[in-house]
């Protein structure tokens, strides 16, 4: 599902030395659930940005659901990404949109086979009804749906954050990428945002989440990596380095 | 994805709403100064038409030529290379046409000799064969002289001619001035509008679904544009067109009635597809850098 191999990346070509990796090999299986655990600064966001193609390392091999994202043009790491669910660390809102609109607008520019539980694994298009449907559960899941119709700007951040895990999950995709998705969350939500990260997996989805919180990695224990002074160290499971 | 993008481009209208306001001002105001030259220029085309027509040859006859010899003579004329129609004016037909014309003059003219009033045959030819025409038709037997009206209208042809190719420049430079107020205006996108571009695009959108907003924002705002062009247009065409109309009438001169409905339409769709293909470039050119 993911490979990483070899991949270097550093900001500057005149200071290596500033390198956010070296040499960091790793391997996430498909239905896979996997933490990336690191202080700030550590290059979380950093590994995460490279697995939906928007960052590229200087050196070494990125593949993501069977594509390599080195040779990839912009339109297949777009394909890509209609796979994919993300939860930004910056969020990526759109600020004068209601809840609902973000969520829909990652619904319409989806590319994952929805409804699939009663369907088998064929895809079939959503009508309006189920479409609705569909964005005022994913709403509910996260605890959204009391301000599904207020825009974003008038939302605190832990609002916010909700909304944007809603519109990750709403595709519900092969691949869930998470960043710092609980940051700015109270505990409560905290449990039930991972709850539903867990159910995501149930279904078949392998999830990516990046985090400084330890104590989530402590409770919902998964396979878990760090990153340290630039490089992948296991902790819990198959990193190598 | 057609709502969504519509209501975002609803909302990217009314960020910069005076920065707005004045590029569909400045958008109606050339669109319809190219109209009104557009209309112009089609007055000068049509005039140009009808000034052409009037351009003829006389063929004066021979006063020795019988009056069972004309239509012999006036076959001859037809036979001439270039000529498309020849008809023969005869000295009643001439008379009719002049006391209609010049009614106080008619019983002068019924005292002349029937001698002194001339026979000639019109003759209409073809522009470019218009110098070679004349030299034929001074050969044929029984014409006595050969008259091209061409240099009373020539004048007024090229300048009507100049007059058209300058609408046209006018036209052109017009537009040109439109299209860059309308790409500069697009270049200068919005923090908002920046947002939105990289939010579908981290979405993983396709080039269509994030250029669909802006383009239909283009939209939009030319449809604005063009609209406040037409409505100027019918406006005119209601209230002023049937004034200004009598007043040339009243001094003789006839102007040509032109169909506002489908000019102002053009505006409308022109504003509409110039604002459209603005935006959508704009946004493609941020795009890839």
């Amino acid at each position: 599902m993911i490979t990483l191999a070899g991949v270097t990346k550093h900001y500057s070509t005149l200071h290596r030395g500033s390198a956010v990796f070296e040499n960091v090999n790793l391997k996430i299986g498909r239905g896979e659930f996997i933490y990336v655990v690191g202080d700030s600064g550590a290059g979380k966001t950093t590994l995460l940005k490279m697995l939906y193609g928007e960052e590229k390392p200087n050196q070494g091999k990125v593949e993501v659901l069977g594509q390599d994202l080195l040779k990839a043009d912009a339109g297949r790491v777009q394909a890509l990404r209609r796979r994919m669910g993300v939860i930004f660390q910056d969020l990526r809102l759109i600020e004068d949109l209601s809840a609902y609109d973000n969520v829909a607008l990652s619904l319409q520019t989806a590319e994952t086979p929805l409804l699939t539980q009663e369907k088998g694994s064929k895809r079939i298009s959503l009508n309006s009804y189920s479409w609705k449907r569909a964005i005022d559960e994913a709403l509910a899941m996260v605890g959204a749906g009391a301000f599904s119709k207020k825009k974003i700007k008038a939302l605190s951040g832990g609002e916010r954050q909700r909304v944007a895990a809603a519109r990750a999950i709403v595709r519900q995709p092969e691949l869930l990428i998470a960043d710092e998705p609980t940051g700015s969350l109270d505990r409560e939500h905290t449990w039930n945002l991972m709850d539903l990260f867990q159910k995501l997996h149930l279904r078949g989805a392998t999830v990516v989440i990046a985090t400084h919180d330890r104590e989530i990695v402590r409770r919902v224990r998964r396979r878990s990596c760090v990153l340290k002074s630039g490089k992948l160290v296991i902790e819990d499971g198959l990193c190598m380095f | 994805m057609y709502v969504l993008a519509f209501r975002l481009a609803a909302k990217n209208l009314l960020h910069r709403p005076f920065s707005r306001l004045l590029v569909v001002v400045s958008m109606g105001c050339i669109l319809l100064i190219n109209a009104l030259v557009f209309l112009l220029f089609q007055t000068f085309s049509k005039s140009l038409v009808e000034v052409q027509d009037s351009r003829y040859i006389t063929v004066y006859l021979d006063g020795a030529v019988e009056s069972q010899r004309e239509p012999e003579v006036v076959s001859a004329v037809k036979k001439v290379s270039g000529v498309s129609s020849a008809h023969l004016i005869s000295k009643d037909a001439f008379l009719e046409n002049f006391s209609r014309y010049f009614p106080q003059l008619s019983s002068e003219l019924a005292t002349l000799e029937a001698d002194t009033i001339p026979r000639f045959i019109k003759v209409k030819v073809a522009a470019h064969r218009e110098q070679s025409a004349q030299k034929d038709l001074q050969k044929i037997k029984g014409v006595e002289l050969v008259e091209s009206n061409k240099e009373k209208f020539s004048g007024l042809i090229g300048a009507l001619a100049t007059l058209r190719k300058f609408a046209l420049v006018l036209i052109a430079g017009m537009s040109l001035a439109l299209l860059c107020i309308l790409l500069n205006h697009f270049k200068l996108r919005t923090e908002f509008q920046t947002q939105i571009r990289n939010t579908l695009s981290a979405l993983g959108a396709r080039g269509g679904q994030v250029l669909l907003p802006f383009a239909m924002e283009g939209f939009l705002e030319g449809l604005l544009g063009g609209g406040l062009a037409a409505l100027i247009l019918i406006a005119y065409g209601k209230v002023f067109e049937s004034q200004l109309n009598s007043f040339f009438e009243s001094i003789g001169y006839h102007p040509y009635h032109f169909e506002l409905g489908g000019v102002a339409l053009a505006l409308l769709v022109i504003g509409m597809l110039s604002g459209m293909m603005g935006s959508v470039w704009a946004t493609f050119r941020a795009k890839s850098n």
